[in-house]
């Protein structure tokens, strides 16, 4: 689940500073796109069926159009006759977490470029600006929105709870990359392509995994973070899980900032079979396991928090010898080739010249973007925020053209069904087909109903 | 520093204050070699600004420190300590929280060993000898002082400033203590002593200066002076000028 | 028992660092007399050069830790304290936490952006991650080297400074700098040889630390906060102590996080976990309660005098009136984005303001001043359902309660282990408190199954709290507008209040108190009621603060009322002046206001920087900078009305003419920025132009100023020595003409 990737991990502080371990990067890494993997014959669509039409995005048709020609009315703020003004909420010049949701606008102009150049929404092109929360300013970047944004789309901010009430009131719409607090979720005038467990929680990786592991479930050790909005989907997950046979014998609150691993490690050993690791370790995690000389039987991230290339090279850096898991709704950037809506996404963003590498943590901002462009494009008898709402939230099914698995729009806590499985080796992702299992015909996930767990929460 | 020079230290004309307030208004002193002077006078009469100005401590406003014969206005004090000149200040002249050891071992930088310092201290002063590891800080008024005069007697200073060694101590002690001053005045060190209690200086001392109101009031041998304090001490002078 | 040895071979493994940290830090302080709170930063500093060298440009880790070791550290050392650390002599103990805590946030701002965080960093393991086997637990030789260094580090110390002359030396000359001197030691070459081994341990243990995980400057920075407890229990002296203090940290933590942090069993676990994430701070609040109350050094004078110069009731009302005025006049000039922002002000005025009483005055160096600001929006939210005003007034009393609380707690200390202590005081509340998970609170009749009372409660409940914003007598403060001009006419209030305690008697005291506590006993007084008393008033203040501040986010989350957010706001109190309220306003608008940030907004660092360099400025200005370099500047601008009206005039014109439009927001800026300089040297220069004014008649009526001031930081004019030769029926002192005789 992205809403606990790594940005939000650091940037949601009770009481220090933060430090930004993020896609933003200053350095040109080699290696800054996930590597591609073959997987079996069963995956994706053929990339090489004819390229896609302008303003189709993968499975996704009219994204991005000039429409008829004639201009749909709208008196809606922020519109004119040739263009829509949307604000992207992020972090980037913030001091407690400098670069926090530079990928946010990395995405917003990269797919700002293609609609336009596309035609835009029915004629209007879309013009996006930044809004800055700082951190701590998200209320003031409301405001300001306010004044000349129609909507906000593709970005997020991690102390989201203050922005509800003045968004509402300027009726503002939004179609945020995530939402943080649960006010945020269940606001008003929203979409919400990207979901954390709450009322709900996918269990698919126990499920796969139960065979191999089930030994190892009966022992489980969870490490969460102690910051209220990384720590309540992970306590929905720990309430989630023994409904599916996990036992869990361990539950430690690390705190934000941990100068030494060592001692949330050692209580592991000889205690615990089957780690969930906390959102975004880096490489000290698994050295201290080293150090310890502590190999589990498996390690499993069920919501799919740590699918980052930090993480790969953490991994990399000091590997275990156990298994690595983890389920993600998101389509394996290591088989963009198979799915042309990842592979246009990862083409698009790397286009914009940006220095940060393309990873996971791109796609919830494209799943928004698409959403709107989608919704508003359907518009065509007025253009309103209330219209481009109802249009994206009547979506059950949305995939952003095959990015990410589907979710039914028009419940904000719903959590979708069908999950990937990854395995993370010292070389990187790789998808997991024999222990997925998909259940989608030619797809890669596996959407079985019974991996959606309701909790009285 | 030369000691064929007649006089060791003089001050010419030296003014000094603190911020805007002058404390000295035109100091003109000279203290041969050898001299052991008693500086005397009420409190706030700029006794002890005097003997900073000797030491290096306080620079003047106006006028010059000549030691030896060179000109030593603003003289780094380190140096100045370096070459012999050993200002005993007011109010205890050790470092409370270092052991009496300690406080012996640092006067070994002008040559002399560590024994042949604690040697000549608790020679003079057998009582330190017992609390050669107790915090200097925790000692009586009386052994403080006693460490404190160690300094003098084992660093074979050439030029001696003291003041006010007998503040706040029994009258026992403070003999003691002028006795081993005397001592040391009499291996020819030049001792400035700058003293409240009249009686007990005069015993020691060479020579007597009276400084009242920032000037030196009366100046001779403390025969001469002795029956001249009283009236300088309270009565001021009356028929001066204003010079503001 | 396989688990027991596990969890004390991690726990000596942290031990080995804390003691490297917290021995570095106690050198720092034994040698030099400062507590330099910025030492993480040093430590952090050491992990990126190594990294730098090592990884980064790739050179042998030999020659990269020798680098750093020989070259990094005693260079730093020796530019800290030629370019600062010597203006801290003879300052208080308020001015060096300023002075160290700027450095702190200089450092930080500097390193991020020379080494951006958003990359990963690593730094290779020592040894190459071979291990020994000490009873079947896997030891890797990188933690022995460390447990083995700090040892080391530990006795070496011990026998440099206790066995060495040199080592003698540098105690010595913080003990008394001037006798030192006369004992033929240099203090600032001593100075230099101390910070230069201090610098060098924090760069030797951001080496060891380095290969533990990322490297990340503020944990690095921070994690010292932790090896505090180490450093006081060693009683910021003993170096053996230190480590064996390190060592108690070490094995506590680890056992805390072993047996009770990682189960789900036992009674209570959801409210001990975040307790023992915090463990090192309640170490150290533990370690002070049992700390001998020794005098740290013996008796410094402060080279600069600390003046509170008395408030008067004109001068309040201007300011409490000209506050109100501004907001007003400002309001309609800003966007409603920036209005937004800056209704955070006024909440973090009153919270500045709160330190003037307890810092200033008092003279009591507590930093937590927004930990009763969290108690007073907490109190607000659960109370104040619908706007209702009255509630305020519980936070106050339930924020001056828990003051009251805390004050006797640490009562006994004073100085730094005071600022030591509301430190881990805050530490404990941000990081355990606050974030509780829900709870009920039951009160049963004992012995029966009688229940009278429940409540469940969570503090910050679902991460953030619902702070309305009150109304009065149908007045609804709302909007960002209304709100702004409230808190500007609660500030001015509290202005009015803090002044009035000031003038009062119980001001008298606490000056009394801070100049001199003996003397203050001598009188019958009791210094210890006295120092509850203005805790508990600070912290009532502050939960005022607080109820404004919260009101002002609306839904703000914990890490509002963090402790380095604090921090902050202590840095820019006593930057421009603890004792002056008018200080406490600009303090304020500075760290509340976003007009820093938006003017320079690529330069996200600038704020911190200035900060630092500002704070570094304080060594020189401990008064702060309003009293010593803003109003002798203003002084003689009163005396020239034609420029204070012109002045005026200029102002009033230009802002109705930006108001209608005509004139932008950054012409009006300017204009006022530009009138503001322009007043002093203008008034100066035609106060100056001579009007005929008989000199006898104004001097004869009375002093040249007030008579505390006179000599002080006014000049002593032969009238006024006249005027005191009258009072006191003493001629006044003759030269000698170099004649005795009557």
């Amino acid at each position: 689940m992205r809403q606990t990737r790594i940005p939000m991990r650091r940037a949601l502080v009770a009481a220090l500073p933060l430090l930004l371990i993020t896609a933003a990067c200053g350095h040109e890494s080699p290696d800054t796109t996930p590597k591609s993997t073959n997987g079996s014959s069963e995956q994706g669509t053929d990339t090489n069926a004819q390229p896609a039409a302008p303003g189709e995005f993968g499975t996704l048709k009219g994204v991005c159009g000039r429409g008829d020609g004639k201009t749909v009315p709208s008196d809606a703020r922020g519109v004119t006759d040739d263009e829509i003004q949307v604000g992207v909420l992020n972090d980037a010049t913030s001091t407690l977490a400098p670069g926090l949701g530079a990928e946010y606008l990395a995405v917003a102009k990269a797919f700002t470029e293609w609609c336009n150049a596309a035609g835009g929404i029915n004629g209007r092109k879309i013009k996006f600006v930044t809004r800055d929360a700082k951190v701590t300013e998200a209320a003031a970047r409301i405001v300001d929105a306010c004044q000349s944004d129609f909507m906000l789309v593709g970005g997020a901010t991690p102390f989201d709870a203050p922005t509800v009430e003045p968004r509402e009131e300027c009726d503002l719409g939004a179609i945020p990359a995530y939402a943080a607090s649960p006010e945020a979720t269940t606001s008003k005038l929203q979409a919400l392509p990207t979901r954390v467990p709450a009322k709900q929680a996918n269990v698919a990786a126990i499920r796969l995994l139960e065979n191999e592991f089930g030994d190892a479930f009966e022992r489980t050790g969870m490490l969460a973070v102690d910051v209220s909005s990384l720590l309540d989907p992970a306590l929905a997950v720990r309430e989630a899980l023994p409904k599916v046979g996990v036992d869990i014998v361990s539950f430690q609150k690390l705190p934000l900032e941990v100068a030494s691993y060592r001692t949330y490690v050692q209580p592991l050993v000889g205690k615990v079979d089957a780690v969930i690791p906390p959102p975004a370790p880096d490489a000290g995690f698994f050295r201290a396991m080293n150090d310890v000389d502590y190999t589990p039987k498996v390690l499993l991230d069920p919501v799919g928090n740590t699918y980052s290339q930090d993480l790969a090279k953490a991994f990399a850096d000091a590997p275990v010898d156990a298994p690595y898991y983890l389920a993600s709704e998101i389509f394996p950037l290591e088989m963009a080739d198979q799915n042309p809506a990842t592979k246009l996404a990862m083409d698009l963003t790397k286009k914009t010249g940006t220095k940060l590498p393309i990873d996971a943590g791109m796609i919830p901002a494209w799943a928004s973007w698409l959403l709107f462009a989608r919704s508003a494009s359907e518009c065509t008898d007025k253009l309103t925020v209330d219209c481009v709402i109802e249009k994206a939230t009547s979506d059950h099914a949305y995939t952003a053209g095959g990015l990410i698995a589907p979710v039914d729009l028009s419940d904000p806590t719903s959590i979708g069904a069908c999950r990937v499985i990854l395995s993370l080796t010292a070389d990187g992702f790789t998808y997991e087909p024999k222990i997925t299992k998909p259940t989608d015909g030619d797809g890669v996930f596996n959407c079985d109903d019974a991996n959606v767990v309701r909790l009285d929460g | 520093m030369t000691t064929t020079e007649t006089a060791l230290i003089e001050l010419h004309q030296v003014r000094a204050g603190y911020d805007e307030v002058e404390v000295l208004h035109g100091i003109d002193l000279s203290i041969p070699v050898g001299q052991v002077l008693a500086v005397l006078g009420p409190n706030g009469a700029g006794k002890s600004t005097l003997l900073r100005v000797l030491a290096g401590l306080h620079p003047p406003t106006s006028g010059d420190l000549v030691i030896g014969g060179n000109v030593m206005t603003g003289a780094d004090p380190t140096a100045l300590a370096l070459r012999g000149l050993c200002l005993i200040p007011e109010g205890r002249g050790v470092f409370p929280n270092l052991t009496v050891a300690e406080n012996l071992w640092l006067l070994t930088n002008r040559g002399a060993t560590r024994r042949d310092v604690e040697q000549a201290a608790f020679h003079a002063f057998p009582v330190l000898r017992e609390r050669r590891n107790q915090l200097a800080g925790s000692m009586s008024g009386g052994e403080q002082q006693m460490l404190a005069m160690a300094r003098a007697i084992a660093t074979d200073p050439a030029l001696l400033l003291v003041d006010e060694l007998s503040m706040g101590l029994a009258p026992r002690v403070v003999s003691q203590l002028f006795e081993s001053v005397a001592r040391i005045g009499e291996s020819g060190v030049t001792i400035v002593v700058v003293e409240q209690f009249v009686q007990t200086v005069l015993g020691v001392a060479d020579r007597a200066v009276a400084v009242v109101g920032g000037r030196i009031v009366l100046d001779g041998s403390p025969t001469e002076i002795a029956p001249e304090l009283h009236s300088a001490y309270f009565a001021g002078n009356p028929d001066q000028e204003d010079d503001r | 028992m396989n688990e027991f040895i596990g969890f004390t071979v991690s726990g000596l493994v942290s031990a080995g660092l804390y003691a490297i940290v917290a021995c570095g830090l106690t050198l720092t302080y034994t040698t030099t007399g400062i507590f330099n709170w910025a030492h993480g930063a040093l430590v952090a500093v050491g992990a990126f050069s190594y990294w730098q060298f090592a990884v980064d440009w790739g050179l042998p880790t030999p020659l990269a830790a020798a680098i750093c070791l020989l070259l990094v550290g005693p260079l730093m050392g020796v530019t800290l304290e030629a370019v600062i650390m010597h203006r801290l002599e003879g300052t208080s103990e308020a001015t060096r936490m300023v002075v160290t805590l700027a450095l702190l946030l200089g450092v930080l701002a500097g390193m991020n952006w020379i080494w951006p965080p958003s990359q990963q960093r690593l730094v290779p393991r020592i040894a190459g991650g071979h291990v020994l086997t000490v009873l079947g637990q896997r030891v890797p030789y990188s933690d022995i080297l460390v447990i083995a260094t700090g040892l080391l580090v530990a006795v070496g110390l011990r026998t440099l400074l206790y066995r060495t002359r040199a080592g003698v030396e540098m105690r010595a000359t913080v003990d008394d700098r001037t006798l030192a001197t006369l004992n033929g030691a240099s203090p600032s070459r001593t100075a230099m040889r101390s910070w230069a081994i201090g610098s060098t341990l924090a760069v030797l243990a951001g080496i060891l630390i380095a290969p533990r995980g990322a490297l990340s400057a503020t944990t690095l920075a921070l994690l010292i906060v932790n090896a505090y407890a180490a450093a006081v229990i060693g009683r910021l002296r003993s170096l053996p102590m230190t480590f064996v203090g390190a060592v108690i940290l070490g094995l506590a933590t680890g056992y805390a996080q072993g047996y009770v942090g990682s189960r789900q069993d036992i009674t209570g676990y959801q409210y001990l976990v975040g307790l023992v994430n915090v463990l090192p701070v309640v170490v150290l609040f533990v370690a002070l309660q049992f700390l001998p109350q020794s005098r740290l050094r013996g008796a410094r004078v402060l080279r600069v005098k600390e003046v509170s110069s008395r408030p008067t009731w004109p001068g309040t009302l201007v300011l409490a009136v000209s506050v109100v005025i501004v907001a007003v006049a400002v309001a309609p000039l800003l966007s409603p984005g920036d209005l937004n922002s800056v209704t955070k002000v006024w909440g973090l005025a009153i919270v500045a303001l709160s330190l003037v009483p307890l810092v200033g005055y008092g003279g009591r160096l507590s930093v937590c001043p927004l930990s009763f600001a969290a108690i007073g929006a907490v109190v607000v939210s659960h109370l104040g359902g619908s706007g209702n005003p009255v509630v305020i007034i519980w936070a106050v009393l339930i924020a001056a309660a828990c003051g009251a609380v805390l004050s006797l707690t640490v009562i006994r200390l004073s100085g730094l282990y005071l600022s030591l202590a509301t430190a881990a005081f805050a530490v404990m509340l941000d990081n355990w408190i606050l974030t509780l998970p829900k709870f009920t609170a039951v009160i049963r009749v004992p012995f029966t199954d009688v229940t009278l009372y429940r409540h469940e409660i969570t503090i910050f409940e679902g991460g953030s709290l619902d702070v309305r914003r009150p109304s009065f007598f149908g007045v609804h403060t709302t909007g960002d507008h209304a709100f702004f001009i409230y808190g500007a006419v609660v500030f001015a209030l509290v202005t009015l209040v803090v002044a009035a305690v000031r003038r009062s008697d119980f001001g008298l005291r606490l000056i009394a108190l801070k100049d001199s506590p003996v003397g203050y006993a001598t009188l019958g007084l009791n210094g210890r009621l006295t120092s509850m008393a203005v805790f508990a008033f600070s912290a009532g203040l502050a939960g005022l603060g607080g109820a404004v501040y919260g009101a002002a986010i609306q839904r703000p989350s914990p890490n509002v009322f963090s402790f380095f957010s604090g921090l902050s706001i202590l840095l820019a109190v006593v930057i421009l002046g603890v004792n002056s309220i008018g200080a406490a306003a600009a303090a304020g608008v500075f760290v509340g206001g976003p007009a820093l940030t938006n003017l320079f907004p690529g330069l996200a660092q600038l704020s911190s920087t200035l900060i630092g360099t500002a704070g570094i400025g304080l060594g020189d200005n401990p008064n702060g900078a309003v009293p010593a370099e803003m109003r002798p500047r203003w002084r003689p601008v009163p005396r020239a009305p034609v420029v204070l009206v012109g002045g005026l005039a200029a102002v009033v014109i230009t802002y109705f003419l930006t108001l209608a439009g005509v004139l932008g927001n950054w012409t009006f800026a300017t204009v006022l920025v530009v009138v503001l300089l322009a007043m002093p040297p203008v008034a100066r220069y035609v106060a100056e132009i001579p009007a005929p004014r008989p000199v006898r008649d104004a001097e004869a009526d009375g002093l040249s100023g007030p008579p505390e001031l006179l000599g002080l930081t006014l000049p002593v004019t032969s009238a006024d020595l006249d005027r005191v030769s009258r009072e006191i029926s003493v001629p006044r002192p003759r030269p000698t003409g170099g004649s005795h005789g009557t």
